[in-house]
């Protein structure tokens, strides 16, 4: 091959692996970030791996120890959840109902569904079940379809 | 061969192996259809276009969940679920997540979709 033949190959080749660094660098805009390399045995010994990457006793409590709070979080919603009245026919949670449904009303009939309309709407949203929720919620969400409500921040 | 035709095609090499080592991408900015009443985009997408009206949100208490979606018109539609399964859906949302809802006629939300895509775009400041 003579060079006047090889060299536009030899050029092309140069170009795909000057092709092939830059799309590296172009993918990763931060740059390449350091990966930790997990030693063999890592899921047998994650403590073990843990402490070598340079976390301390302390770090591994203070993990252990949101761990934990979230969890404490996750049970305090749930009994929330519970507290919920299971009779939807008590006086207070029909007064509930009945406030609830006037706040929407009240929005529907100005036209916004603001902050002080919203405000309404969770003290009573609280001492609904789920039917009567779903009473409340719909002709909310049913004036917002339709656009007689302007929304200013979340429905609820 | 010229020597401008092989820069030429160097350039063109190079940009072309840089888009494909880059990854795929896909823009996917809040699109609603009200014939069928879905809605699905990505929020950090939404929040990166360029009109000052169009967003979608999406959040929970403790027994109800809605997402609210509004169009570059400034046209607002949403639904409400108290599903738990629905409203895990919604708790599971980060600002990047792309979604997708349907509801139905009474405004409720029939489906919640969130999930996270390597193709969707960061939220810009």
């Amino acid at each position: 091959m003579t060079p006047a033949r090889w060299w536009p190959a030899a050029l092309g080749a140069m170009g795909v692996g000057l092709a092939f660094w830059a799309g590296t660098r172009v993918s990763r805009p931060g740059g390449p970030e350091p990966r930790a390399q997990a030693p063999r045995g890592a899921a047998e010994r994650p403590l073990l791996v843990a402490a070598s990457g340079g976390l301390t006793r302390d770090d591994i409590r203070a993990v252990v120890r949101e761990e934990l709070a979230a969890r404490a979080e996750d049970a305090e919603a749930a009994a929330t959840l519970a507290s919920v009245p299971a009779d939807p026919s008590a006086p207070e949670t029909l007064a509930a109902l009945a406030a609830a449904t006037a706040a929407v009303a009240d929005g529907i009939d100005r036209g916004v569904w603001g902050a002080r309309e919203r405000h309404a709407l969770r003290l009573q949203l609280p001492h609904l079940d789920a039917d009567q929720t779903h009473e409340v919620l719909g002709p909310l969400f049913r004036a917002i379809n339709a656009q007689k409500l302007k929304l200013d921040g979340p429905p609820i | 061969m010229s020597t401008r035709l092989r820069l030429a095609i160097i350039a063109a090499l190079l940009a072309i192996s840089g888009t494909v080592l880059a990854g795929a991408r896909q823009y996917a900015p809040l699109a609603i259809n009200l014939q069928f009443r879905y809605a699905d985009g990505g929020l950090a997408e939404t929040h990166n276009t360029d009109d000052a009206f169009s967003y979608a949100e999406c959040g929970s208490n403790y027994g109800a969940g809605f997402c609210t979606v509004v169009d570059t018109a400034g046209t607002y539609y949403g639904c409400y679920t108290t599903d738990p399964a629905h409203i895990a859906v919604i708790r599971s949302m980060s600002p990047d997540s792309l979604f997708s809802i349907e509801w139905d006629e009474s405004g409720v939300c029939t489906y919640v979709l969130s999930y996270a895509s390597s193709r969707a775009a960061p939220r810009a400041p």
